[in-house]
């Protein structure tokens, strides 16, 4: 009896997948859609609501409609102020992966035996704590610290720098944490490039540095630019290192937006921010997106 | 003139001896092909040349420059890939362009070249276009044009016809072979398909095991082979191991380990010394139903194996008394083959018969 059923029972609900695509799809993605629904699209929509609403004292929300959060943030230089240097610090711990990041991709693609272990290694920080290894910069960093101890020691300088509690920090300690997103991406991209087409360009008469600009680099586009969505949204919205390692003008979007929630009790403002944070930081995306448009590498589609 | 030298040419990969002492002379506007199965060193040999392998010992020339350890730019030599090895993120003419520009040559003058060489290779007016929007035999011809373009003293060929259907490949054959005459540029070809080196070559060097078995024109290495390996490389062969035991002025016997005699005309292929092996080409066997009045043929009865028909041949694979095997191709005549396990006379030539050493 229960040999029958499972032999009836498998192929009819197989057969019903395959006759109704939308079962297929819902069963497919539906449990992620599902999660995410619930977990990310609610949260998002009750942060937009939210930020409509009014701030009233000890922290309540007054469901009373208002753009009053808005016109704080564009009419306060401050805020604005703290959007851009989000995007700056974003930028420039990209731009600073990337010039570290490139070298080690294409040294781990082009070696002559497997690289797999030495690409794992590269994902033995992920045992630790995203805030331990942040900390633990704090013990470079700090006036005592390594960095400032050698030099001293050294005789390269007098009196210990003052790194910690500063913006550089900041970059230091989020390309720091960025790395493996920018490597691993290139990697795989240069790891699939074909050697021929390498050897091809030589054979034609291009040189060393020729054969890399004509062919290597634009064919890796694709592995940078995923590297550097991936580390600018890290490094652009980032919490914890402009907290831990940032002084005081350190703050980014993100310190801002929770310090509204967490001590103000601003809910409202702070919802207000988030949203405009993110639509800015989609706006962008998309600019940047239009502006290198990756399929133009390999040509228009037939 | 020699385009193209090698001199006792080595490479080791390792404790791995991919090309053995190897030396050979192309000479300009000949069309040689390096013959044999993977891992014979072929390619090995060929990248040598092109400068992607350095050798381990010997001495290359191009038009009498050493470019033994010439970086591959610095080479007269262009590439044509297996795969094609076309730019992707390249037009057509960017790609065919690409060795003008680093050749130096006026951009003026580019457009014109790479129009001529698209022409040569039957693909006009497709310079806009990606290497993925053309088919694999237009991609083919985009990467001719572009090894040919720059008017290189050799044009490498790693098997480039491999990944085209048969139709398309026999068809390009025959294209390439007339390009070649065309251009006149030396053309060094790399494949394991015996069929393609006889059709296109001036010359093969049929390699095994990091060695130049043999090197003659198509009709001497499939007439004439002088081993075992060349023998069976190349068409479909016969060998039977045995011994001479008899020679004669126009003649030499030869008793097979299967118990057969065999005449082999002494003029003919039984100079060698000392042969432990005849060999026969499968057509040159003549299959009859009865036994056939002849004094000078070789005439043996056989049992039909097993037959495949192959649309213009039918190859047999006969059983000989002693046990040995058979193998004859028969030009196909409409009529059905014969059955398994009917009687038949095999009959060759003693001109036909080898004598192979070793």
């Amino acid at each position: 009896m229960v040999t029958e059923i499972k032999q009836s029972f498998l192929p009819a609900v197989i057969g019903w997948f395959q006759k109704k695509p939308i079962f297929r799809i819902l069963f497919l993605v539906g449990p992620v859609g599902l999660w995410l629904g619930v977990f990310l699209l609610l949260p998002l929509l009750a942060l937009l609501l939210y930020s409509f609403w009014t701030h009233g004292p000890g922290g309540a929300v007054i469901p009373v409609l208002t753009l009053e959060n808005y016109t704080r943030f564009f009419t306060t230089a401050i805020y604005p102020r703290i959007l851009l240097r989000s995007f700056n610090v974003g930028l420039q711990t990209t731009l600073l992966c990337l010039i570290l990041a490139y070298p080690v991709a294409y040294y781990l693609a082009n070696r002559r035996r497997d690289s797999t272990t030495l690409v794992f290694l590269l994902l033995v920080p992920f045992w630790t704590s995203y805030l331990i290894r942040i900390f633990s910069w704090m013990l470079i960093l700090m006036e005592k610290g390594v960095i400032n101890s050698t030099l001293l020691k050294l005789g390269l300088i007098d009196e210990p720098l003052r790194l910690l509690f500063t913006p550089l920090a900041v970059i230091i300690g989020m390309t720091y944490s960025g790395l493996p997103f920018m490597i691993l991406p290139i990697y795989a991209v240069l790891q699939g490039i074909d050697r021929d087409l390498v050897q091809a360009a030589k054979s034609l008469g291009a040189n060393n540095l020729q054969a890399f600009r004509e062919v290597t680099l634009p064919l890796s586009l694709p592995g940078v630019m995923a590297g550097c969505v991936i580390v600018f949204i890290q490094g652009a919205g980032n919490f914890l290192a402009p907290a831990i390692l940032g002084g005081t003008g350190a703050d980014l979007m993100a310190n801002v937006i929770a310090n509204r929630f967490l001590q103000t009790f601003n809910w409202p403002f702070g919802s207000a921010l988030a949203i405009i944070f993110l639509v800015a930081m989609l706006g962008f995306l998309v600019i940047v997106n239009r502006f290198i448009a990756l399929e133009d590498i390999y040509g228009p589609n037939k | 003139m020699i385009d193209v030298e090698l001199t006792n040419v080595t490479k080791r990969f390792g404790k791995v001896v991919a090309v053995d002492d190897i030396s050979l002379k192309v000479k300009r506007g000949e069309f040689l092909t390096l013959l044999g199965p993977s891992g014979c060193g072929k390619t090995t040999t060929m990248r040598m040349i092109a400068g992607l392998e350095k050798p381990t010992t010997g001495v290359i020339h191009i038009r009498e420059k050493d470019i033994t350890f010439a970086p591959p730019y610095q080479r007269d030599a262009s590439l044509m890939f297996q795969n094609y090895a076309l730019f992707p993120h390249k037009t057509v003419f960017d790609n065919v362009a690409f060795g003008l520009k680093y050749g130096r040559v006026p951009k003026e003058e580019r457009r014109k070249l790479v129009n001529e060489a698209l022409e040569l290779v039957h693909l006009p007016g497709i310079e806009s276009r990606y290497p993925r929007q053309l088919s694999g035999g237009q991609q083919q011809r985009v990467a001719l044009a572009r090894a040919l373009v720059v008017h290189p003293a050799v044009l490498l060929l790693d098997e480039p016809l491999s990944n085209l259907d048969r139709k398309l490949r026999e068809r390009m054959q025959v294209e390439l072979k007339q390009i070649q005459e065309q251009v006149g540029v030396t053309f060094i070809f790399v494949t394991h398909d015996q069929q393609e080196a006889l059709t296109l070559s001036d010359r093969i060097a049929v390699m095994n095991q990091g060695v130049i078995e043999q090197m003659g024109t198509p009709l001497e290495i499939y007439e004439k082979p002088r081993s075992r390996f060349v023998a069976e490389f190349v068409g479909q062969s016969n060998l039977f191991e045995g011994r001479v035991i008899d020679r004669k002025d126009s003649e030499v016997v030869f008793n097979t380990t299967g118990g057969l005699t065999l005449r082999l005309s002494a003029s003919g292929g039984a100079t060698a010394q000392a042969g432990t092996a005849m060999h026969l080409r499968a057509e040159r066997v003549q299959l009859c139903l009865e036994e056939p009045e002849s004094k000078t043929q070789n005439v043996i009865p056989a049992v039909i194996e097993r037959a495949l028909f192959a649309g213009n041949m039918i190859q047999y694979l006969l059983r000989l008394p002693g046990g040995e095997t058979l193998l004859a191709t028969q030009p196909s005549t409409g009529e059905a083959p014969l059955a398994h396990d009917v009687m038949v006379w095999a009959t060759f030539s003693p001109e036909d018969c080898l004598l192979l050493r070793g």
